[in-house]
């Protein structure tokens, strides 16, 4: 029945449905794109480095995935809000509100899916045999570009599945959001805010419904592009 | 000018690794037991370890001086490595695993299909390194670092992943990049006979320290080879030479060696492909010759040569001889057969050796 009833689910979408739909597009492609570099960078320090002290960087830097996401957006409040002793200074200096707006959509999904990001990165560099590196400097070749032409590419495949999981995880963020950007239709209430919301209103279960359906429908399509790239990276090997 | 000037010195974990060595041919071989430091050797010259103190050149450019604190990193040095297991880019079929290194196409096309042709690796170009064996892995590897403009090339242990077949084709391939391409090598073996097929010239390493570099000829003579317990007991003689007749259906081949055109020996095959004017090497056990105070003639031995004794000496339970015979042959014998022929320096003598006992490899 509900497959059968697919394409209608679109067509009866509400215009805050759509706009539920696509902030949650909007903010989890924005946190990805703009985590990735730095979950790069972080991910190979991590694989590739030996200091004292390592675990607890490690342990910090993936805090996020095992605090609850409120707790966390509770810390973001205390720290950036405009009351906050770092958002204070921002709002005094430059007039920038971070709390309860899009970017603080966008910042807490970011801090929420990071760790998972780097993780997924770090171990599929720590794969990467060293000695190939080592190969490469003894061709000539700089250690900042053997990274892009051997280490990068040999893990790809964590690489992506690190990607394709954060965004995942952007896209379900919740308690982060809520907390430190509010609950705001157009701004920061995304699917799992306004499926939160509807369930709280008599007569919404047909619109809390397809929202589930969409979100699902997201993540699979998520899940099986990371595969196909995946595939394709392995099929030109 | 010395190619590689390496003064060095380097503690790790109890190891203490100290060089103080120049080399000048263009093709000298490591030689020392598992464990002795060879591999450091290579790392230090190549810059992917740094020593404590000490000064190492290459062609005359400085790559590490404790002093004047410099330490050139391994990317800037030319300084080409060809690894035991190879080590070819999982990723990226033959032709990018030459090319890798290859600055512009344009300027090194030439040279890049003169090195996949002495390679012989045409045919392989599109395949993925996995569908390769261990030998092709290690042409690729080798060709991969004869295109990245090296100035130097090492080579560690390149042998010892291969079974016996693939080992001489690889040893066929090397000898080939020697005489084609003007690039100066440093090869490391613990295996004599490998080492002694590419070059005679040799660097002893043992426990870490090493010797400067003689001839295979003068360690024998100095004994100190003979030190290196336990790794050497048949005195490989191997020599250069060209096929100077063939008759296959005979199966002999006469070869005129390269140090001395006049000497020829008979050597049994029936390959069909060893033409006149072939070249290749021969190998000859030490033991695998017979003294004798004359020629024999009712006797099936076809290589008796008349030569002067140079020096004899005892060596354990046996006797080493080395004879010039226009070619030196270093010959074993036991201490009883070498009473009675009273050898002595300076004495005639005549060795003689089935054409059976020498091996040949192209």
């Amino acid at each position: 029945m509900i497959v059968y009833k697919l394409p209608i689910l679109f067509i009866n979408l509400s215009s805050s449905e759509w706009s539920a739909i696509l902030l949650s597009l909007k903010v989890a492609i924005i946190s990805t794109v703009v985590s990735f570099p730095f979950a790069l960078l972080i991910g190979w320090w991590l694989a590739r480095s030996t200091f004292r002290g390592k675990p607890l960087v490690e342990g910090l830097i993936h805090l996020p995935l095992v605090m609850p996401p409120v707790t966390t957006g509770y810390l973001l409040l205390i720290v950036l809000g405009t009351n906050g002793f770092i958002g204070k200074w921002l709002f005094q200096w430059f007039g920038i509100r971070i709390a309860f707006n899009q970017t603080a959509a966008i910042l807490a999904a970011m801090i929420v899916s990071f760790p998972l990001i780097t993780r997924s990165i770090s171990t599929s560099i720590e794969m990467v045999d060293t000695r190939l590196e080592s190969a490469s400097r003894t061709l000539g070749i700089s250690p900042f570009i053997t990274f892009f032409r051997i280490t990068f590419p040999l893990a790809i495949p964590g690489i992506i599945s690190g990607v394709v999981l954060g965004f995942a995880r952007c896209l379900g963020e919740f308690g982060a959001t809520i907390t430190f950007a509010g609950n705001i239709e157009g701004e920061t209430r995304t699917i799992p805010l306004a499926v939160y919301n509807y369930m709280q209103i008599p007569g919404k279960e047909g619109a809390t419904l397809r929202l589930v359906i969409i979100s699902a429908l997201i993540s699979l399509v998520a899940m099986i592009l990371a595969e196909y790239l995946n595939k394709r990276v392995k099929q030109n090997r | 000018m010395a190619i590689v000037k390496i003064h060095a010195e380097l503690t790790r974990n109890k190891f203490h690794f100290r060089s103080d060595c120049e080399l000048h041919s263009k093709v000298t071989g490591i030689f020392g037991p598992s464990g002795s430091g060879k591999t450091t050797f290579l790392h230090l010259l190549a810059g992917l370890q740094k020593p404590e103190k000490g000064n190492i050149q290459v062609n005359g450019h400085t790559l590490f001086n404790s002093d004047n604190k410099v330490f050139v990193p391994a990317h800037r040095r030319k300084v080409g490595y060809v690894f035991q297991e190879g080590r070819v880019f999982p990723h990226m079929n033959v032709e990018r695993n030459l090319q890798y290194a290859m600055r512009k196409m344009e300027d090194s096309k030439s040279l890049f299909y003169e090195v996949v042709e002495l390679l012989e690796l045409k045919p392989f170009l599109n395949y993925m390194p996995h569908h390769l064996s261990g030998g092709q892995n290690q042409r690729v590897a080798l060709g991969r670092a004869l295109l990245s403009n090296s100035q130097l090339l090492l080579l560690d242990e390149p042998f010892t992943a291969l079974d016996f077949t693939l080992k001489n084709q690889v040893i066929t391939f090397i000898n080939r990049i020697i005489s084609h391409l003007d690039i100066p090598m440093i090869i490391v073996s613990h295996d004599l006979k490998d080492l002694l097929m590419l070059t005679q010239n040799l660097v002893l390493m043992n426990q870490g320290k090493t010797e400067p570099p003689e001839t295979y000829l003068e360690l024998i003579r100095k004994q100190k080879l003979l030190e290196l317990n336990g790794l050497i007991s048949n005195y490989y003689n191997i020599y250069d030479g060209t096929i100077a007749e063939s008759d296959p259906s005979k199966g002999l081949a006469m070869v005129e060696m390269k140090n001395n055109p006049q000497l020829r020996l008979f050597i049994e095959s029936d390959d069909t492909s060893l033409k006149k004017g072939v070249q290749i090497k021969l190998a000859l056990r030490g033991a695998d010759v017979a003294l004798s105070s004359h020629r024999i003639d009712d006797i099936s031995i076809r290589n008796q040569l008349e030569g002067t004794i140079e020096s004899v000496f005892q060596h354990k339970n046996h006797m080493v001889c080395i004879v010039n015979c226009g070619i030196h042959i270093i010959t074993r014998l036991t201490i009883e057969s070498a009473k009675k022929l009273t050898l002595s320096p300076g004495k005639k003598t005549w060795c003689l050796f089935k054409s059976l006992a020498i091996e040949t490899y192209r």
